[in-house]
Protein backbone atom coordinates (compact mmCIF):
# COMPACT_ATOMS: atom_id res chain seq x y z
CA UNK A 1 0.00 0.00 0.00
CA UNK A 2 1.96 3.27 -1.71
CA UNK A 3 -0.57 6.51 -0.61
CA UNK A 4 1.94 8.98 -1.31
CA UNK A 5 1.88 8.16 -5.23
CA UNK A 6 0.87 11.02 -7.49
CA UNK A 7 -2.79 10.67 -8.14
CA UNK A 8 -6.24 13.56 -8.65
CA UNK A 9 -8.00 12.88 -5.55
CA UNK A 10 -11.63 13.08 -5.47
CA UNK A 11 -12.55 13.55 -1.69
CA UNK A 12 -15.30 12.68 -0.41
CA UNK A 13 -15.00 15.70 2.72
CA UNK A 14 -16.42 14.98 6.24
CA UNK A 15 -18.78 18.06 5.95
CA UNK A 16 -20.52 16.47 2.81
CA UNK A 17 -21.76 13.56 4.90
CA UNK A 18 -25.70 14.12 6.32
CA UNK A 19 -25.73 10.84 8.09
CA UNK A 20 -24.95 8.02 5.65
CA UNK A 21 -25.28 10.22 2.29
CA UNK A 22 -22.90 12.43 0.97
CA UNK A 23 -23.75 14.26 -2.09
CA UNK A 24 -20.80 15.46 -4.84
CA UNK A 25 -20.38 16.79 -7.93
CA UNK A 26 -17.80 14.73 -9.87
CA UNK A 27 -15.16 16.24 -12.18
CA UNK A 28 -15.94 16.20 -15.83
CA UNK A 29 -15.93 12.64 -16.99
CA UNK A 30 -13.47 13.71 -20.01
CA UNK A 31 -11.13 14.44 -16.76
CA UNK A 32 -11.78 11.05 -14.76
CA UNK A 33 -11.64 9.05 -18.11
CA UNK A 34 -8.04 10.19 -18.81
CA UNK A 35 -6.47 8.01 -16.21
CA UNK A 36 -6.34 4.43 -16.69
CA UNK A 37 -6.82 3.17 -12.89
CA UNK A 38 -9.02 4.17 -9.74
CA UNK A 39 -8.94 3.32 -6.00
CA UNK A 40 -10.80 3.98 -2.87
CA UNK A 41 -9.12 5.24 -0.04
CA UNK A 42 -10.43 4.90 2.89
CA UNK A 43 -8.99 6.06 6.67
CA UNK A 44 -11.06 3.89 9.41
CA UNK A 45 -11.57 5.31 13.31
CA UNK A 46 -14.40 4.93 15.76
CA UNK A 47 -17.25 6.64 16.21
CA UNK A 48 -16.48 8.47 19.88
CA UNK A 49 -14.86 11.61 19.56
CA UNK A 50 -12.61 11.71 22.85
CA UNK A 51 -11.38 8.24 22.77
CA UNK A 52 -8.07 7.70 20.87
CA UNK A 53 -7.21 4.24 22.33
CA UNK A 54 -8.23 0.84 20.52
CA UNK A 55 -10.02 -0.05 23.71
CA UNK A 56 -13.05 2.58 23.06
CA UNK A 57 -13.94 0.76 19.64
CA UNK A 58 -16.21 -1.61 18.72
CA UNK A 59 -15.05 -5.17 19.60
CA UNK A 60 -17.43 -7.11 16.75
CA UNK A 61 -16.38 -6.86 13.41
CA UNK A 62 -19.10 -5.79 10.84
CA UNK A 63 -18.88 -5.39 6.84
CA UNK A 64 -18.69 -1.79 5.47
CA UNK A 65 -19.99 -1.11 2.52
CA UNK A 66 -19.29 1.83 -0.25
CA UNK A 67 -21.59 2.67 -2.70
CA UNK A 68 -22.98 5.23 -5.27
CA UNK A 69 -25.94 6.12 -7.61
CA UNK A 70 -25.16 8.63 -10.16
CA UNK A 71 -27.73 11.04 -12.20
CA UNK A 72 -28.06 14.25 -14.10
CA UNK A 73 -29.05 16.31 -10.47
CA UNK A 74 -28.75 15.37 -7.03
CA UNK A 75 -32.11 14.90 -6.18
CA UNK A 76 -32.38 11.77 -9.07
CA UNK A 77 -29.52 10.55 -7.65
CA UNK A 78 -30.38 10.21 -4.13
CA UNK A 79 -33.96 9.02 -5.59
CA UNK A 80 -31.79 6.01 -7.21
CA UNK A 81 -29.73 5.56 -4.39
CA UNK A 82 -33.00 4.89 -1.98
CA UNK A 83 -34.14 2.71 -4.83
CA UNK A 84 -31.78 0.36 -4.84
CA UNK A 85 -31.47 0.40 -0.83
CA UNK A 86 -35.33 -0.45 -0.84
CA UNK A 87 -34.77 -2.87 -3.06
CA UNK A 88 -31.76 -4.51 -0.83
CA UNK A 89 -33.65 -3.96 2.64
CA UNK A 90 -33.80 -6.79 5.01
CA UNK A 91 -32.37 -9.14 2.21
CA UNK A 92 -28.72 -8.90 3.20
CA UNK A 93 -27.29 -9.59 6.69
CA UNK A 94 -24.65 -7.15 6.58
CA UNK A 95 -23.75 -4.05 4.33
CA UNK A 96 -22.77 -5.21 1.17
CA UNK A 97 -24.17 -6.85 -1.83
CA UNK A 98 -25.77 -4.17 -3.92
CA UNK A 99 -26.00 -2.46 -7.14
CA UNK A 100 -23.74 0.27 -7.27
CA UNK A 101 -21.44 -1.00 -4.68
CA UNK A 102 -17.94 0.56 -4.97
CA UNK A 103 -15.79 -0.93 -1.83
CA UNK A 104 -16.51 -2.94 0.67
CA UNK A 105 -14.77 -3.39 4.39
CA UNK A 106 -14.47 -5.91 7.27
CA UNK A 107 -13.45 -4.42 10.53
CA UNK A 108 -11.08 -4.95 12.92
CA UNK A 109 -12.06 -6.53 16.32
CA UNK A 110 -11.52 -3.38 18.44
CA UNK A 111 -8.31 -1.72 16.79
CA UNK A 112 -8.86 2.12 15.07
CA UNK A 113 -5.92 2.45 12.35
CA UNK A 114 -7.51 0.61 9.27
CA UNK A 115 -6.31 2.57 6.17
CA UNK A 116 -6.74 0.88 2.64
CA UNK A 117 -6.00 1.35 -1.10
CA UNK A 118 -8.85 -0.75 -2.71
CA UNK A 119 -8.72 -1.15 -6.74
CA UNK A 120 -11.83 0.24 -8.14
CA UNK A 121 -10.78 0.52 -11.87
CA UNK A 122 -13.65 -1.36 -12.95
CA UNK A 123 -16.68 0.43 -11.12
CA UNK A 124 -15.21 3.70 -13.09
CA UNK A 125 -18.01 3.21 -15.74
CA UNK A 126 -20.20 4.31 -12.42
CA UNK A 127 -18.66 7.93 -12.04
CA UNK A 128 -17.80 8.43 -15.61
CA UNK A 129 -20.61 8.81 -17.60
CA UNK A 130 -21.30 12.56 -19.24
CA UNK A 131 -24.69 12.87 -18.14
CA UNK A 132 -24.48 12.09 -14.70
CA UNK A 133 -22.46 14.21 -12.79
CA UNK A 134 -24.21 14.61 -10.01
CA UNK A 135 -23.64 11.62 -7.45
CA UNK A 136 -24.96 10.62 -4.11
CA UNK A 137 -22.39 7.80 -2.18
CA UNK A 138 -23.97 6.05 0.61
CA UNK A 139 -21.86 3.88 3.51
CA UNK A 140 -23.42 1.91 5.71
CA UNK A 141 -20.40 1.47 8.42
CA UNK A 142 -22.14 0.30 12.31
CA UNK A 143 -19.70 1.65 14.89
CA UNK A 144 -16.98 3.11 12.51
CA UNK A 145 -16.14 6.56 11.36
CA UNK A 146 -14.37 6.62 7.18
CA UNK A 147 -13.00 9.05 5.28
CA UNK A 148 -13.16 8.22 1.36
CA UNK A 149 -11.10 9.41 -1.01
CA UNK A 150 -11.53 8.32 -4.66
CA UNK A 151 -7.63 8.53 -6.29
CA UNK A 152 -7.01 8.54 -9.85
CA UNK A 153 -3.98 7.82 -11.81
CA UNK A 154 -1.94 6.35 -14.86
CA UNK A 155 -2.70 7.59 -17.68
CA UNK A 156 -5.25 6.57 -20.65
CA UNK A 157 -3.37 7.35 -23.50
CA UNK A 158 -0.30 5.86 -22.26
CA UNK A 159 -1.80 2.68 -20.42
CA UNK A 160 -5.26 1.85 -21.91
CA UNK A 161 -8.37 3.46 -21.16
CA UNK A 162 -10.07 2.45 -18.66
CA UNK A 163 -13.87 0.55 -18.80
CA UNK A 164 -16.32 2.98 -20.00
CA UNK A 165 -19.94 0.57 -19.69
CA UNK A 166 -20.82 -1.64 -16.38
CA UNK A 167 -23.35 -4.13 -16.59
CA UNK A 168 -24.55 -5.03 -12.96
CA UNK A 169 -25.06 -9.48 -13.46
CA UNK A 170 -25.87 -10.19 -9.70
CA UNK A 171 -26.57 -9.09 -5.94
CA UNK A 172 -26.06 -10.72 -3.01
CA UNK A 173 -28.21 -12.88 -0.63
CA UNK A 174 -27.97 -16.04 1.66
CA UNK A 175 -25.99 -19.12 1.06
CA UNK A 176 -28.85 -21.40 1.15
CA UNK A 177 -29.80 -23.99 -0.84
CA UNK A 178 -31.77 -21.78 -2.98
CA UNK A 179 -28.45 -19.15 -3.86
CA UNK A 180 -28.21 -20.74 -6.80
CA UNK A 181 -31.18 -19.65 -8.27
CA UNK A 182 -31.91 -17.04 -10.84
CA UNK A 183 -27.83 -16.92 -11.44
CA UNK A 184 -28.49 -17.50 -15.18
CA UNK A 185 -28.50 -14.44 -17.34
CA UNK A 186 -28.31 -13.31 -20.97
CA UNK A 187 -26.91 -9.90 -21.63
CA UNK A 188 -26.56 -7.95 -25.03
CA UNK A 189 -23.68 -5.78 -24.24
CA UNK A 190 -23.29 -2.30 -26.10
CA UNK A 191 -22.06 -2.84 -29.63
CA UNK A 192 -19.59 -0.30 -29.55
CA UNK A 193 -18.84 2.63 -27.79
CA UNK A 194 -19.73 6.21 -29.57
CA UNK A 195 -15.72 7.13 -28.65
CA UNK A 196 -13.48 7.92 -30.86
CA UNK A 197 -9.88 9.19 -31.71
CA UNK A 198 -9.82 12.41 -31.97
CA UNK A 199 -10.96 13.86 -34.97
CA UNK A 200 -12.90 10.87 -35.59
CA UNK A 201 -16.07 9.72 -36.70
CA UNK A 202 -18.05 10.43 -33.54
CA UNK A 203 -21.64 8.55 -33.37
CA UNK A 204 -21.72 7.21 -35.96
CA UNK A 205 -18.27 5.41 -36.08
CA UNK A 206 -19.32 1.67 -35.19
CA UNK A 207 -19.63 0.19 -37.55
CA UNK A 208 -16.93 0.69 -39.60
CA UNK A 209 -14.31 2.71 -37.24
CA UNK A 210 -11.40 3.30 -38.60
CA UNK A 211 -8.33 2.01 -36.17
CA UNK A 212 -6.81 5.34 -34.55
CA UNK A 213 -2.83 6.13 -35.85
CA UNK A 214 -0.53 3.89 -34.07
CA UNK A 215 -2.92 1.21 -32.86
CA UNK A 216 -1.63 -2.37 -33.36
CA UNK A 217 -4.33 -4.02 -36.03
CA UNK A 218 -3.72 -7.60 -34.39
CA UNK A 219 -4.15 -6.42 -30.81
CA UNK A 220 -7.85 -6.74 -29.68
CA UNK A 221 -9.26 -3.19 -28.76
CA UNK A 222 -12.27 -4.20 -26.79
CA UNK A 223 -11.55 -5.89 -23.44
CA UNK A 224 -14.14 -8.03 -21.76
CA UNK A 225 -13.90 -7.90 -17.67
CA UNK A 226 -15.72 -10.04 -15.06
CA UNK A 227 -15.33 -8.19 -11.64
CA UNK A 228 -16.90 -9.11 -8.28
CA UNK A 229 -16.75 -8.34 -4.94
CA UNK A 230 -17.49 -11.71 -2.49
CA UNK A 231 -17.49 -12.00 1.05
CA UNK A 232 -18.65 -14.72 3.26
CA UNK A 233 -19.58 -12.19 6.25
CA UNK A 234 -22.78 -12.11 8.72
CA UNK A 235 -23.93 -12.70 11.75
CA UNK A 236 -25.40 -15.81 10.95
CA UNK A 237 -23.41 -19.00 10.34
CA UNK A 238 -23.09 -20.27 6.86
CA UNK A 239 -24.98 -17.42 5.43
CA UNK A 240 -23.65 -15.76 2.24
CA UNK A 241 -24.50 -12.32 1.95
CA UNK A 242 -23.66 -12.21 -2.03
CA UNK A 243 -22.98 -8.65 -3.76
CA UNK A 244 -22.83 -9.50 -7.28
CA UNK A 245 -22.94 -6.59 -9.74
CA UNK A 246 -21.61 -7.48 -13.18
CA UNK A 247 -20.96 -5.43 -16.01
CA UNK A 248 -20.26 -4.99 -19.41
CA UNK A 249 -18.41 -1.84 -20.23
CA UNK A 250 -17.40 -0.66 -23.55
CA UNK A 251 -14.28 1.39 -23.58
CA UNK A 252 -12.38 3.79 -25.19
CA UNK A 253 -10.63 3.09 -28.66
CA UNK A 254 -13.63 0.53 -28.62
CA UNK A 255 -12.70 -1.72 -25.67
CA UNK A 256 -15.19 -3.78 -23.82
CA UNK A 257 -15.34 -4.87 -20.46
CA UNK A 258 -17.58 -6.77 -18.24
CA UNK A 259 -17.39 -7.06 -14.68
CA UNK A 260 -19.52 -8.54 -11.89
CA UNK A 261 -19.35 -8.61 -8.25
CA UNK A 262 -20.11 -11.12 -5.39
CA UNK A 263 -20.73 -11.42 -1.79
CA UNK A 264 -21.61 -13.49 1.19
CA UNK A 265 -21.10 -14.73 4.49
CA UNK A 266 -18.87 -17.95 5.29
CA UNK A 267 -16.57 -17.87 8.18
CA UNK A 268 -13.83 -20.32 8.64
CA UNK A 269 -15.65 -22.26 6.13
CA UNK A 270 -14.34 -22.33 2.21
CA UNK A 271 -16.70 -22.29 -0.87
CA UNK A 272 -15.98 -22.26 -4.19
CA UNK A 273 -17.96 -19.78 -7.02
CA UNK A 274 -18.18 -20.45 -10.86
CA UNK A 275 -18.86 -17.85 -12.98
CA UNK A 276 -19.79 -19.84 -16.62
CA UNK A 277 -19.70 -17.40 -19.39
CA UNK A 278 -20.67 -19.32 -22.63
CA UNK A 279 -19.51 -22.43 -21.47
CA UNK A 280 -16.32 -21.01 -20.45
CA UNK A 281 -15.84 -21.40 -16.53
CA UNK A 282 -14.07 -18.78 -14.10
CA UNK A 283 -13.81 -20.22 -10.61
CA UNK A 284 -12.15 -18.88 -7.30
CA UNK A 285 -12.36 -20.79 -4.41
CA UNK A 286 -11.27 -20.20 -0.52
CA UNK A 287 -10.08 -23.40 -0.04
CA UNK A 288 -7.16 -24.10 1.22
CA UNK A 289 -7.27 -20.57 3.10
CA UNK A 290 -10.77 -20.43 4.82
CA UNK A 291 -10.32 -21.94 8.38
CA UNK A 292 -6.12 -22.31 7.84
CA UNK A 293 -4.66 -20.67 11.24
CA UNK A 294 -2.82 -18.09 10.05
CA UNK A 295 -4.16 -17.29 6.74
CA UNK A 296 -5.13 -14.06 7.06
CA UNK A 297 -2.22 -12.66 8.81
CA UNK A 298 -0.51 -13.13 5.86
CA UNK A 299 -1.35 -9.88 4.61
CA UNK A 300 -0.07 -7.72 7.14
CA UNK A 301 3.06 -6.87 5.44
CA UNK A 302 0.97 -5.83 2.48
CA UNK A 303 -0.57 -2.97 4.76
CA UNK A 304 -4.50 -5.11 4.18
CA UNK A 305 -4.87 -6.45 7.58
CA UNK A 306 -4.66 -4.50 10.89
CA UNK A 307 -2.20 -7.25 12.70
CA UNK A 308 -3.22 -7.66 16.36
CA UNK A 309 -7.05 -7.23 16.38
CA UNK A 310 -8.59 -8.80 20.17
CA UNK A 311 -10.08 -11.47 18.50
CA UNK A 312 -9.21 -14.34 15.38
CA UNK A 313 -8.16 -11.82 13.15
CA UNK A 314 -4.79 -14.35 11.87
CA UNK A 315 -7.63 -17.32 11.00
CA UNK A 316 -8.20 -17.82 7.68
CA UNK A 317 -11.67 -16.77 6.14
CA UNK A 318 -13.69 -17.17 3.27
CA UNK A 319 -12.56 -14.28 0.80
CA UNK A 320 -12.31 -11.89 3.62
CA UNK A 321 -10.21 -11.05 6.85
CA UNK A 322 -11.09 -9.02 10.07
CA UNK A 323 -10.08 -5.40 9.52
CA UNK A 324 -9.20 -5.22 5.67
CA UNK A 325 -10.42 -4.42 2.51
CA UNK A 326 -12.27 -7.10 0.82
CA UNK A 327 -10.61 -8.07 -2.26
CA UNK A 328 -11.91 -7.30 -6.00
CA UNK A 329 -11.74 -10.05 -8.15
CA UNK A 330 -11.23 -9.49 -11.75
CA UNK A 331 -10.85 -11.93 -15.04
CA UNK A 332 -10.08 -11.04 -18.54
CA UNK A 333 -13.32 -12.99 -20.07
CA UNK A 334 -13.06 -11.15 -23.69
CA UNK A 335 -12.13 -14.47 -25.28
CA UNK A 336 -15.21 -15.97 -23.49
CA UNK A 337 -17.47 -13.52 -24.75
CA UNK A 338 -17.33 -14.08 -28.39
CA UNK A 339 -14.51 -13.51 -31.01
CA UNK A 340 -16.22 -10.61 -32.06
CA UNK A 341 -15.25 -8.83 -29.44
CA UNK A 342 -11.40 -8.91 -30.45
CA UNK A 343 -12.25 -7.31 -33.28
CA UNK A 344 -9.80 -5.11 -33.75
CA UNK A 345 -11.50 -2.34 -36.11
CA UNK A 346 -15.00 -3.04 -34.59
CA UNK A 347 -16.67 -4.04 -37.71
CA UNK A 348 -19.32 -6.06 -36.10
CA UNK A 349 -22.45 -3.99 -35.48
CA UNK A 350 -24.83 -7.17 -33.71
CA UNK A 351 -25.40 -7.76 -30.20
CA UNK A 352 -23.09 -10.49 -28.56
CA UNK A 353 -25.41 -12.83 -26.30
CA UNK A 354 -23.14 -12.99 -23.29
CA UNK A 355 -25.10 -16.19 -20.70
CA UNK A 356 -23.37 -15.97 -17.17
CA UNK A 357 -24.18 -17.95 -14.27
CA UNK A 358 -22.68 -18.35 -11.10
CA UNK A 359 -22.89 -21.11 -9.06
CA UNK A 360 -21.37 -21.65 -4.94
CA UNK A 361 -20.71 -24.49 -2.92
CA UNK A 362 -19.91 -25.36 0.38
CA UNK A 363 -16.79 -26.94 -0.30
CA UNK A 364 -15.53 -28.37 3.04
CA UNK B 1 -20.15 -20.99 55.51
CA UNK B 2 -17.79 -22.50 53.01
CA UNK B 3 -19.19 -23.27 49.76
CA UNK B 4 -18.35 -26.12 47.31
CA UNK B 5 -16.27 -24.49 44.39
CA UNK B 6 -18.36 -24.58 41.06
CA UNK B 7 -17.60 -27.62 38.90
CA UNK B 8 -16.24 -26.63 35.46
CA UNK B 9 -15.72 -29.09 32.72
CA UNK B 10 -12.29 -28.22 30.97
CA UNK B 11 -10.34 -29.53 28.50
CA UNK B 12 -6.45 -29.28 27.99
CA UNK B 13 -5.06 -29.57 24.39
CA UNK B 14 -1.44 -30.26 23.88
CA UNK B 15 0.31 -28.99 20.80
CA UNK B 16 2.07 -31.42 19.06
CA UNK B 17 6.19 -30.97 18.65
CA UNK B 18 7.40 -28.38 17.11
CA UNK B 19 4.27 -26.44 16.30
CA UNK B 20 2.86 -23.09 17.77
CA UNK B 21 0.35 -22.78 20.31
CA UNK B 22 -2.70 -21.75 18.73
CA UNK B 23 -6.13 -20.82 20.21
CA UNK B 24 -9.05 -22.71 20.11
CA UNK B 25 -12.12 -21.05 20.42
CA UNK B 26 -14.12 -23.64 20.88
CA UNK B 27 -13.27 -27.82 21.86
CA UNK B 28 -15.83 -29.66 23.11
CA UNK B 29 -17.78 -28.83 25.92
CA UNK B 30 -16.24 -26.67 28.59
CA UNK B 31 -13.14 -24.34 29.08
CA UNK B 32 -10.34 -25.00 26.64
CA UNK B 33 -6.68 -24.11 27.47
CA UNK B 34 -3.35 -24.80 24.96
CA UNK B 35 0.00 -26.10 26.30
CA UNK B 36 2.76 -26.24 24.39
CA UNK B 37 4.77 -29.50 23.81
CA UNK B 38 6.89 -29.03 26.23
CA UNK B 39 4.29 -27.90 29.08
CA UNK B 40 2.44 -30.70 28.07
CA UNK B 41 5.22 -33.30 28.65
CA UNK B 42 5.76 -31.91 32.00
CA UNK B 43 2.05 -32.40 32.87
CA UNK B 44 1.82 -35.80 32.08
CA UNK B 45 4.98 -36.49 33.45
CA UNK B 46 3.60 -34.63 36.92
CA UNK B 47 0.25 -36.63 36.23
CA UNK B 48 2.31 -40.02 35.79
CA UNK B 49 4.28 -39.48 38.91
CA UNK B 50 1.09 -38.73 41.20
CA UNK B 51 0.18 -41.98 40.10
CA UNK B 52 -3.34 -40.37 39.31
CA UNK B 53 -5.26 -42.33 37.54
CA UNK B 54 -8.74 -40.87 36.74
CA UNK B 55 -8.24 -37.19 36.43
CA UNK B 56 -6.64 -33.90 37.84
CA UNK B 57 -7.55 -31.28 39.49
CA UNK B 58 -6.54 -27.93 37.82
CA UNK B 59 -7.03 -24.55 38.48
CA UNK B 60 -8.08 -22.07 35.98
CA UNK B 61 -7.60 -18.25 36.49
CA UNK B 62 -7.81 -15.02 34.46
CA UNK B 63 -5.41 -11.90 35.24
CA UNK B 64 -6.89 -8.62 34.31
CA UNK B 65 -4.19 -6.61 32.35
CA UNK B 66 -4.58 -3.79 29.85
CA UNK B 67 -5.15 -5.40 26.55
CA UNK B 68 -2.92 -3.30 24.56
CA UNK B 69 1.02 -2.59 24.06
CA UNK B 70 2.01 0.63 23.40
CA UNK B 71 5.44 1.70 21.44
CA UNK B 72 6.88 4.62 20.18
CA UNK B 73 7.64 5.01 16.69
CA UNK B 74 10.71 6.56 14.69
CA UNK B 75 8.45 9.88 14.93
CA UNK B 76 7.70 10.26 18.42
CA UNK B 77 4.63 8.93 18.55
CA UNK B 78 2.80 6.62 20.83
CA UNK B 79 1.61 3.48 18.86
CA UNK B 80 -0.97 1.05 20.14
CA UNK B 81 0.27 -2.37 19.11
CA UNK B 82 -3.00 -4.32 19.99
CA UNK B 83 -3.53 -7.68 21.50
CA UNK B 84 -1.25 -10.13 22.30
CA UNK B 85 -2.60 -13.15 21.65
CA UNK B 86 0.28 -15.53 21.88
CA UNK B 87 3.49 -15.29 24.22
CA UNK B 88 5.97 -14.88 21.07
CA UNK B 89 7.11 -11.47 20.25
CA UNK B 90 5.28 -12.29 16.82
CA UNK B 91 2.89 -9.61 17.56
CA UNK B 92 5.76 -6.81 17.23
CA UNK B 93 7.02 -8.35 14.18
CA UNK B 94 2.92 -7.97 12.51
CA UNK B 95 3.12 -4.28 13.82
CA UNK B 96 6.71 -3.48 12.48
CA UNK B 97 5.32 -4.63 8.87
CA UNK B 98 2.18 -2.42 9.26
CA UNK B 99 3.39 0.28 10.98
CA UNK B 100 6.20 -0.02 8.02
CA UNK B 101 3.94 0.57 5.31
CA UNK B 102 2.53 3.95 6.66
CA UNK B 103 4.18 6.80 5.73
CA UNK B 104 4.71 9.54 8.77
CA UNK B 105 1.95 11.54 7.59
CA UNK B 106 -0.39 8.76 8.30
CA UNK B 107 0.56 8.68 11.81
CA UNK B 108 -0.47 12.06 12.68
CA UNK B 109 -3.57 10.90 14.72
CA UNK B 110 -1.51 9.07 16.63
CA UNK B 111 -1.30 10.98 20.11
CA UNK B 112 2.07 12.64 20.54
CA UNK B 113 4.13 10.62 23.30
CA UNK B 114 2.82 11.23 27.17
CA UNK B 115 -0.26 13.18 25.44
CA UNK B 116 -3.59 11.55 28.09
CA UNK B 117 -0.68 9.31 29.44
CA UNK B 118 -1.44 8.78 32.98
CA UNK B 119 0.88 6.76 34.63
CA UNK B 120 -0.60 4.85 37.60
CA UNK B 121 1.97 2.77 38.84
CA UNK B 122 5.12 5.13 39.25
CA UNK B 123 8.29 3.85 40.67
CA UNK B 124 10.71 6.35 42.61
Amino acid sequence: MNISKPHFSVPIPALAWHKNVANITLPDAAVLRSFSKMEVENTLTCRDAEGRMDQSCPAWDHNIALGVACAPTHEEAFALLQARLLQEQGRLDEPGGFAGELARYVTPFRRRIGKWLTPATDKMPMLTDTKNRSCSFHVQNPGWVNSFKLRFSGSAAADGAPPTVTTPLFTGGGFTSTYNANRTLMITPPVCAPVCPAGGCGAACCPPCPAPAGLDAGKPRRKVQLSFILSGHGELMLLLVPAVGAAVATASADSLSLSAAAAGDMEFDASTHVFDINGVSFSWTSEGVAGTGMGCSKHVREGRVQPNEHGTWYTGRNFWCNGADVPVHVADVTAAVNCEYADPYCTEASPVNVTVSSSSNHAS
Amino acid sequence: MLTAPPTFRANIVIAAEGALVTELTHCGEGVTTVLSAADGVRLQDAIKSGGIQSGAKASFFSKRAPGAFLAIDSAGKLQELGWQKYSTLEMLSWSAQYLGLRPASASSSAPPAADRLSLHHQTT
